[in-house]
């Protein structure tokens, strides 16, 4: 395959790039898709979706092997199930989707189960192709944003067959309603034509407990049946066309005329709306049958994006696999399901599959907003969207249903990012409405569905108490988000919300106990009682003998006992990464430490004990906490131990689970060498770990970062300058890379004063 | 007489305790519980990595946490506390005072011979008339002493074992943690 990064080929384009500036950056950024590697986070516990997606793709085509992983594929040596169309990225908890199976097989008509060993796997952008072993077939994927493609290469004169699966699903369970299970609610199966088979598939539960959801499928086929059988339940039924929706699983299984050619090749067009709708997108997103013009589409939409941001030529091929990967994962999800909403109509803005904001808003959606503001703007639009009809915007929501809350109600945050960062297009008065629903209107037993849980308690007490689940991450996300809503009224000119809300902003201090110490670290947020002891103050049971109390250090994962997972005081991390999670007041943060120095060994302790988890995104801006006690040399020396130690190229080359991009949007911002507060307008500035950076921004601006002298050891920023400018500053604004212009770092060897005195804001 | 008669039917009830003790319980052995603890059922496995002066279990909770308790001699002959203090995941805690899902051979001496023991400042009574009763595990039948806090809501049933006398099921814990053996490997 001709790769333009090739010497010669870099050699030709540098000339080009004098000559042509515009031609040459279409030539150059050409084919960036060739350093994207699906395979890199997808074992372990990355978890990323290694099939072929649009950016933001509703279909997801990718083998499912067997119904446990919840990107669908298993590297080997499990079985290739069947190859499902609907699939999420980076996931925990239970799995979601894997609809509408398809499982290509030689022979008669006479096993629903066709499960085999694979060889010879490749993935590629845009592609997948596999070798299934039981009858040597080949499997090749791409696909429309719609629309699955497939081409199956069978034997020589081998009896070619197919199972169509409309009953298939992850993450099923033996136990009924088991909980994150997804449960099985209908199906049904037509063959229509000689060329045609559509039907649906009906789900509800999986990681959300979501309500039912209907993938509707339209597959045709390059060659006429021959014949057919079609099931229900367990019984097969040769010739019998259509199997109604009773409740049971349905399919059908295909015989194709041998002898015409060995290959198949099958369109497989979805909606979450109906049939007909299924037929449309199959019949506009792939109205021929060329699968190379499908995959060079894909591959086209795909490298418009990944060309917004140029990297040095010269960059390593890992370096650029990383990166262009990062930018690859961060566009996989949320879907754009515009026109396919089974529950409200009109032209606005339908975006589902938010897989949850929670891990998403803190790098994914800022590096979305670099990328495309136009889609940022998209995406939250359709949150308003969904507050208009649903009531509140989701933390999550996957299958059409608002879920699960994990701490905050962080849709909030992408609101005040777009508002600070001043993208168009979004109805701001109705977005702090939206805001103030959350902040203000209980849901009413549904808070593991959307809102606020622990509102009432929150709003009276000025925290969430300890009996409510996720009281301190709960305390500490909304006194974020009441920040974000205090922002957003004071620009709307709302004075007395912003009144409100600012002083809220201040809620966490409620749960800081000052004098509480550990590994020479003072105060952390600490679980408190409605009266407002401490945890490990009060005696707990009704016993008349015993009085013991609790017992909770700020390392304490879980209590009292093991509670459920979404039970504990924190989510997913302890009080040493909470405690140090306030991201608009983090000057206060440091004053309560106890000062600067006092910080900053807190900061050494959390990394040099490992307190800090690098495996999940409540800690994702703590690297950069030392800018503001003047340490940026500090951040960049931590940014590169945990990328160093923590990421590759390898299939598990993601720390943790990748949540939708989160983790790789982390990534890809760290190598740049700028990371966002979320929700502020500003972004802290480390060494970058690539030479240069050009941003192509969608006003026609660009933005490049220039690292001069940087290597290995020249890892430290000596001077900078802003559009010719002196920059003393480790922080720049939104609006500077948005009016373009040049930012260029001197590096050297050593730490130097660069970024010391001019810290970053502080929200006084 | 009569003093005789009674102690023939103590030395007998003593027989048929002892006759009745089970010897499931080996070095090896692993325990399954289901927990009702705050609302919620955990599953939680306790292995017997070692069984001899001191006792060391192993414990796992829902396949995520799992840490190590060291019972020293002192604790497993003679404690009179049961640790109802969460487990610590990845921690090795060392008890000399106290124990943890069993009671001290002294507690389990004092039931067999004075159908009581007094443990965490309570005295459990021996409950049936002083007789072992049966439960089924796995398909095998274990039998217990069921006993009742005098002033507490708590009834434990505890292994017949004198070796490792376990707590096999928990009611009425005032301390909210209830439990039901679920298996015996």
């Amino acid at each position: 395959m001709f790769n333009i990064y090739s010497k010669a080929a870099s050699y030709c384009s540098c000339l080009l790039l004098m000559l042509l500036p515009a031609i040459s950056q279409v030539k150059a950024q050409g084919a960036l898709h060739q350093y994207v590697d699906p395979r890199i986070g997808s074992e372990g516990v990355g978890r990323v979706f290694i099939g072929p997606s649009y950016p933001f793709g509703m279909v997801k085509p990718s083998p499912d092997c067997t119904a446990r992983p919840n990107s669908g594929w298993l590297p080997e040596p499990a079985p290739v199930t069947g190859f499902g169309q609907v699939h999420v990225s980076g996931t925990g908890g239970g799995p979601k989707y894997g609809n509408i199976l398809i499982m290509p097989f030689t022979g008669s008509l006479t096993a629903i189960d066709h499960s085999s060993m694979r060889e010879g796997e490749k993935m590629a952008l845009g592609y997948y192709s596999v070798t299934l072993k039981k009858h040597n077939i080949k499997t090749e994927i791409t696909t429309a944003e719609r629309a699955s493609f497939y081409k199956f290469t069978y034997p020589k004169k081998a009896a070619k067959a197919l199972a169509v699966d409309a009953g298939f699903f992850l993450g099923e369970q033996p136990v009924p309603d088991s909980r994150e299970a997804q449960q099985f609610v209908g199906s049904e199966v037509e063959v229509v034509s000689d060329t045609e088979v559509r039907g649906y598939s009906r789900i509800r539960g999986g990681w959300n407990n979501g309500a039912a959801y209907t993938v509707y499928f339209h597959a045709v086929f390059d060659q006429p049946i021959q014949n057919f059988s079609t099931w229900k339940g367990a019984t097969l039924q040769a010739g019998k066309k259509q199997q109604f929706d009773s409740g049971q699983k349905t399919g059908a299984l295909l015989a194709f005329k041998a002898g015409t050619s060995d290959t198949l090749k099958v369109k497989v067009g979805i909606s979450f709306v109906s049939e007909g709708k299924a037929k449309e997108n199959v019949n506009d997103g792939i109205p021929h049958w060329s699968f190379e013009k499908t995959l060079a589409q894909l591959q086209s939409s795909w490298n418009g994006l990944l060309s917004r941001i140029e990297i040095n030529a010269d960059a390593t091929f890992d370096q650029k696999k990383m990166f262009y990967t990062g930018l690859y994962h961060t566009m996989l999800m949320p879907v754009n399901r515009t026109h396919e909403n089974p529950l409200w109509n009109g032209d606005e803005p339908y975006y589902d599959d938010f897989y949850a904001i929670w891990d998403t808003f803190r790098s994914s959606n800022p590096l979305i907003t670099l990328i495309s503001p136009k889609r940022e703007t998209e995406i939250v639009n359709a949150l308003l969207n969904i507050y208009k009809h649903d009531g509140y915007m989701p933390d999550a929501r996957s299958g059409n249903y608002n879920g699960r809350t994990q701490g905050g109600s962080n849709a909030e945050v992408l609101i005040a990012d777009a508002f600070a960062k001043g993208l168009t297009g979004i109805n701001y008065n109705l977005a702090l409405d939206a805001m103030l629903k959350d902040a203000t209107v209980p849901p009413g037993g549904l808070e593991e569905k959307e809102g606020r849980g622990g509102l009432t308690e929150y709003n009276k007490l000025g925290y969430v108490p300890y009996h409510i689940p996720r009281a301190g991450n709960r305390t500490t996300d909304y006194a974020y988000e009441d920040y974000c809503i205090a922002m957003v009224a004071k620009g709307l000119g709302k004075l007395s919300v912003y009144q409100r809300f600012i002083k809220q902003a201040d809620n966490w201090r409620n749960l800081w106990r000052d004098n509480y110490t550990q590994h020479g670290a003072k105060g952390f947020i600490m679980p408190k009682d409605s009266a407002g002891r401490w945890l490990d103050t009060i005696p707990y049971g009704t016993s008349v003998n015993q009085h013991p109390t609790f017992t909770y250090t700020p390392l304490s994962r879980e209590y009292p006992w093991y509670v459920c997972h979404w039970c504990g005081f924190f989510y997913e991390a302890t009080s040493w990464e909470y405690s140090l999670s306030i991201p608009h007041q983090i000057p206060a943060l440091v004053e309560k430490s106890g000062g600067r120095e006092a910080f900053k060994q807190r900061l050494d302790t959390l990394f040099d004990k490992k307190f800090y988890n690098v495996d999940n995104e409540p800690s994702f801006l703590t690297p950069c906490l030392y800018h503001w006690i003047g340490r940026p040399d500090l951040s960049t020396k931590r940014i590169r131990q945990i990328v160093t130690e923590n990421f590759n190229t390898t299939p598990t080359g993601l720390p943790g689970n990748d949540d939708s991009g989160a983790m790789s949007s982390w990534l890809a911002f760290q190598m740049m060498g700028f990371y966002p507060n979320a929700g502020q307008s500003y972004y802290l500035l480390n060494s970058p770990m690539l030479k240069q950076v050009t941003l192509h921004q969608e006003n026609g601006k660009d933005f490049t970062i220039t690292a001069k002298n940087l290597s290995a050891n020249n890892m430290y920023i000596k001077a900078a300058k802003l559009n010719g400018k002196e920059l003393n500053q480790a922080w720049i604004q939104h609006a500077d890379i948005v009016g373009g212009g040049q930012l260029v770092f001197e590096m050297t060897d050593k730490p130097t004063n660069w970024g010391t005195q001019i810290l970053p804001p502080s929200n006084k | 007489m009569k003093k005789l008669f009674i102690l023939f039917l103590l030395a007998g009830q003593a027989i048929t305790l002892k006759a009745q003790q089970n010897a499931v319980i080996n070095q090896g052995s692993v325990i399954g519980y289901n927990l009702k603890l705050h609302g919620q059922t955990v599953a939680m496995a306790l292995t017997v990595t070692r069984l001899s002066d001191s006792v060391v279990l192993d414990w796992k909770i829902r396949n995520t946490a799992a840490g190590r308790y060291i019972f020293l001699p002192d604790a497993v002959i003679k404690a009179n506390k049961l640790n109802f203090v969460q487990p610590e995941p990845n921690t090795t805690i060392t008890l000399s005072n106290q124990t943890f899902f069993f009671i001290s051979k002294q507690a389990f001496s004092d039931l067999v011979k004075h159908k009581s023991y007094k443990y965490d400042n309570t005295i459990y009574d021996l409950k049936g008339g002083g007789k072992p009763e049966m439960l089924t595990v796995d398909g095998k039948v274990i039998s217990v002493l069921h006993v009742a806090a005098r002033n507490e809501t708590t009834e434990y049933w505890i292994l017949n074992n004198p070796d490792l006398p376990l707590l096999c099921r928990i009611t009425g814990n005032p301390l909210e943690v209830d439990t039901e053996i679920t298996s015996l490997k």
